[in-house]
């Protein structure tokens, strides 16, 4: 037990350094850090609003300004579409010293994990800023608003931490992971509210993705709850996910290192 | 008196498999972490275009033991090596290793060259398992072993290939490890650092840490290692001590460069025939050493011969032997002896049948090592080239009189007013060679 504790604590430790030197080395090289984490979003934002104003999107009833609305779900999918990318960025990355050194690998998830916050808590300062220029933040909405983005973040995690043993291995799968984090959010409620009862209308609504916008939503505009089940059962889905990827990734790093070492990809 | 406390390392009954398909490898990647959820370990059986890497290799590493691990390439040292450090999993068996490992295979793991050396230092040492606080203790005497003080915070890419590799170096010695795995000749800096590294090393060994040593040097592992294991396509062809393995492993390459001889000659014979220019063929070569074991084997300071057979259907006048010697082992490719026969004894006529050549030195003066010889049969000022042996191998080993130096000087030693008392008993090579490749 104590020498579990002390594994953990080390593990933490090296996630710290490894997160301290990749943190140094990505400012040194690129001075407009924060602002390329939110400007995707600003622009679709943008573009989508100006769209919206000429008729050429119908949003549906949005209850919130229509900018917002988009800002927020654009938002909550780029958590998740930066999280499912943190682990196949952190074992890729460390694919030189993989091969030599022995080390909990779990450290190197954690630092690009901690990497992956600092974006969250950037996009999560736009947003506060976004709904205070719309005058409608409480206390309520804003630690709910931080509930939705890091229930986001550690779906992601969970998800790309189950694909990454399988991602490192194919180059296909990487890129049709790719693709599906690149289009992926016009399958989410990011833009309208789907209200027909087709096809498409159902499949947005269940993007596991979707009670995390609408809850988000929610609570910028100081609402109750539309789907609190959901957002429940995506949040404990979140976290259940994170954990048994953790514990996938651990056991497959030595295949998956295995195959680096043979000079593969 | 070595008791359980003392293991280092157990190597219980190991094998490893690879595949030799890429593609392959990857599915099969992807089969066995299906394999690992359903937890049903790893097949012992090998699937299409899979192999042995290592194969059932057992042996235990005590305190202040050191091993020698010798083979040819693609024999499994290193895979076996990576296994020690954890890198890689065993397919099959186990390993128990009781301290911390600083492996030479990683030099510098995780070295980013936009950081100065000074994070870097923390980076890597991290990575070796060394807390932040014992890094802060070390972090003067890394600095100052590597001679990096002016340089410590500019960035890593700014640094020269040597510096890097000193400063890798420093952080592998500065990990308190109780073992150390040293693959192949740590060339590091320049003699001096290298002569440092060597001392610091030789200062591990005494505090009791355990080696193993990766190395084709059989001068090093004489030098250095108590033990020694031969691996050959992944198993363990000979164990003991470093004479007895190191007798197994030359054996097999003298027992493989005859082989070899034997084809080149019978290749080069078929082709000058074909060529038309068959008034003399090369049939056979043979290199010899009145004191060595085996053929193929020339001794350094001992006598050697070169005896090559002839094949004539009728007599040819005007015959030279021109034999062109080039080093592989140290300056690999720079000739070291031409000699021809016209210009040392003049031209020779060979008779019809099976007539011989025969070379003899006193006293061979190429230092231990692999050696190519090109043999040609030239006829006449103009060279004319009746036949070639170009790729014959001959081997030359140490006997004891020094293989330190460029070439062996012949000499004769005379005391006056003392006399020499008795024959000390020194390992058959010399300790300079091993610390000097060290």
């Amino acid at each position: 037990m104590k020498r579990g504790m002390e594994g953990v604590a080390k593990t933490i430790a090296l996630s710290w350094r490894l997160f301290a030197a990749a943190v140094g080395a990505r400012y040194r090289n690129a001075f407009l850090g924060y602002f390329w984490m939110v400007c995707p979003a600003v622009l679709i934002t943008g573009g989508v609003s100006l769209a919206s104003q000429s008729g050429v999107i119908n949003p549906g009833n949005t209850r919130l300004p229509y900018p917002l609305f988009v800002f927020l779900g654009v938002i909550v999918w780029q958590v998740f579409a930066e999280a499912v990318k943190v682990p196949h960025v952190a074992f890729d990355g460390a694919r030189a010293y993989l091969t030599k050194v022995h080390f909990a690998h779990e450290a190197l998830i954690l630092a690009q994990l901690y990497e992956s916050l600092i974006g969250v808590f950037v996009r999560f300062t736009a947003v506060l800023l976004l709904v205070a220029w719309y005058g409608e933040s409480s206390w309520r909405g804003i630690g709910l608003l931080a509930l939705c983005l890091a229930g986001s973040n550690l779906l992601g995690l969970g998800l790309g931490a189950m694909l990454m043993p399988f991602t490192m291995l194919f180059a296909d799968l990487q890129n049709a992971v790719k693709l599906i984090l690149g289009y992926g959010l016009f399958l989410t409620p990011a833009f309208y509210v789907p209200e027909s009862a087709g096809l498409l209308s159902s499949l947005v609504q269940s993007a596991p993705v979707a009670p995390l916008m609408n809850s988000a939503r929610d609570a910028a505009a100081g609402a109750a709850l539309s789907q609190p089940d959901a957002l429940a059962a995506v949040l404990a889905l979140s976290l259940l996910m994170t954990m048994a990827g953790m514990a996938f990734v651990r056991l497959s790093a030595p295949i998956v290192i295995e195959r680096l070492l043979l000079g593969g990809r | 008196m070595t008791g359980r406390g003392d293991l280092c390392v157990a190597v219980e009954r190991v094998s490893k498999k690879f595949s030799r398909s890429l593609k392959r490898s990857f599915v099969y990647g992807a089969w066995d972490i299906a394999r690992a959820l359903l937890r049903s370990g790893e097949s012992a059986t090998l699937r299409a275009s899979e192999f042995w890497a290592v194969q059932d290799v057992s042996f235990t590493l005590r305190r202040g033991q050191s091993i020698g691990v010798i083979g040819p390439n693609g024999s499994g040292k290193t895979t076996l090596m990576r296994m020690i450090a954890g890198v890689l999993r065993p397919t099959l068996g186990a390993i128990r290793v009781q301290g911390r490992i600083a492996p030479m295979l990683a030099l510098g793991a995780g070295f980013k060259p936009v950081l100065s050396g000074r994070e870097n230092v923390f980076l890597n040492l991290s990575l070796l398992g060394v807390s932040d606080r014992d890094i802060r203790a070390r972090f003067d005497a890394i600095v100052e072993f590597a001679e990096l003080a002016e340089a410590i915070d500019a960035p890593l890419g700014t640094y020269s290939s040597g510096m890097l590799a000193r400063l890798g170096f420093a952080c592998a010695v500065h990990t308190d490890p109780q073992i150390l795995i040293v693959d192949e000749v740590l060339s590091v800096g320049d003699a001096k650092f290298r002569t440092k590294c060597r001392n610091r090393i030789n200062q591990l060994r005494k505090a009791g840490t355990a080696m193993l040593l990766v190395s084709h040097s059989a001068i090093l592992i004489q030098a250095l290692c108590d033990e020694c294991l031969y691996l050959k396509r992944g198993l363990i062809a000979a164990r003991g001590t470093p004479d007895e393995t190191l007798g197994a492993y030359e054996s097999d390459i003298v027992q493989n460069l005859a082989v070899g001889n034997a084809a080149r000659v019978a290749g080069c014979s078929g082709e000058a025939s074909e060529a038309g220019h068959s008034k003399a063929r090369i049939l056979e070569v043979r290199f010899t050493a009145r004191e060595a074991s085996g053929a193929g084997i020339w001794l350094t300071g001992k006598p050697g011969e070169m005896i090559l057979s002839v094949g004539c259907t009728s007599p040819v006048n005007d015959i030279s032997l021109n034999v062109i010697i080039t080093d592989l082992t140290h300056h690999a490719g720079e000739t070291v002896q031409f000699m021809t026969s016209h210009r040392d004894i003049g031209w020779v006529r060979l008779d019809p049948g099976r007539p011989e050549l025969r070379v003899s030195f006193p006293a061979v003066g190429l230092r231990p090592g692999t050696y190519r010889v090109k043999i040609s049969l030239s006829q006449g000022l103009m060279h004319d080239i009746l036949d070639v042996l170009d790729d014959a191998r001959v081997i030359v080993r140490d006997a004891g009189s020094g293989g330190n130096g460029l070439y062996y000087q012949p000499r004769e030693w005379t005391i006056t007013g003392g006399t020499v008392t008795e024959m000390p008993t020194v390992p058959a090579t010399s300790e300079l060679e091993a610390v000097e490749e060290l």
